[in-house]
């Protein structure tokens, strides 16, 4: 799932980036286990789910509304240029998303992103 | 509950992502929510656009049956209707709202602990939440609008043969959880086809 998508996005292709753990994860903290386990699986280290950790420890699991806490808490400090969203649901559903930093510095003003997002929560 | 407590929550949610992106209530085109911890008819969304004082009549869309994954998958849903406004040429400002109130599970946890001297992982594990972000395409007169970031794609799979290892029924007294076994579809043969 995670090759796949990562394969179909041409700027990641270009710059080689294969590997899950050349990006940040904001991973629902689903409870500890799935951390770990998705940190295992996935040859990530603690610090690429830093967020996740820290608002699982922090905040606990708030089901559906936990990952935005954590995509904030993410993009509050420096991170990888584009970033893993990843959640899990009944079925078992698993969403998957590839995100990019915009940082101003590299906005030239003349064009728009196809889409953008304000990300903000509310504990 | 949830009305009184989920919607108050709700709409601070919202005009904290609204503040943070700088646009006017006006400019939302667009409401996707979800939650797992209420099933009201109308959903919680209508009171939420009601007390924020947006337009009654905006297109809205409740997800259901969702769970934990449902913020992803009200992103995912919002991102493929701003691209279908794209498509039309409009702008799409979608206000994207989770919100849970797992306090409600407690009755629940407690008839178990009571009936059964079971403490479940439920009572321990789940929080309070309301998140909201604004979500939007390239569509715009404005230009100050400042990205925190991009989606660029996106993902959903079903995990085959896996329905009874992560699930959240209402029971008699509230609702129940059984989270628990999606840690051995992690670390098992399963989990390989997921990733």
């Amino acid at each position: 799932m995670f090759e796949d998508l990562v394969s179909r996005i041409p700027e990641l292709v270009d710059q080689g980036k294969f590997k899950a753990s050349d990006y940040d994860w904001a991973l629902h903290p689903g409870g500890a286990t799935v951390l770990s386990g998705v940190e295992k699986v996935m040859h990530l280290t603690p610090e690429h789910l830093r967020a996740s950790y820290e608002i699982y420890i922090t905040h606990g699991n708030s089901s559906s509304a936990t990952i935005f806490s954590v995509m904030q808490r993410l993009t509050e400090g420096d991170t990888t240029d584009h970033i893993v969203a990843c959640a899990f649901g009944p079925g078992i559903a698993v969403e998957m998303m590839i995100l990019k930093r915009v940082k101003a510095r590299s906005r030239t003003g003349t064009e728009s992103p196809t889409e953008t997002l304000v990300a903000e929560d509310v504990d | 509950m949830f009305l009184e407590h989920g919607v108050k929550l709700s709409v601070a949610a919202c005009r904290k992502a609204i503040d943070q992106w700088g646009g006017d209530l006006s400019e939302i085109t667009h409401v996707v929510a979800t939650t797992c911890t209420n099933s009201a008819n109308p959903g919680y969304d209508h009171y939420v656009i009601k007390q924020l004082g947006l337009n009654q009549s905006i297109e809205k869309v409740l997800l259901h049956g969702v769970g934990c994954s449902g913020g992803l998958a009200a992103l995912r849903t919002a991102a493929n209707i701003a691209l279908g406004s794209s498509f039309r040429r409009k702008p799409a400002r979608i206000l994207v709202l989770a919100c849970e109130i797992s306090s409600t599970l407690v009755r629940s946890e407690l008839d178990s602990i009571h009936k059964n001297q079971e403490v479940r992982i439920g009572v321990a594990l789940f929080s309070d939440c309301a998140s909201a972000v604004v979500i939007g395409n390239g569509f715009s007169n404005r230009y100050d609008e400042e990205p925190i970031l991009e989606l660029l794609d996106w993902d959903h799979r079903i995990i085959q043969e896996t329905e009874k290892d992560l699930g959240f029924d209402v029971d008699p007294v509230g609702k129940c959880i059984c989270p628990c076994f999606i840690i051995h579809v992690l670390t098992s043969n399963k989990a390989g086809k997921l990733f």
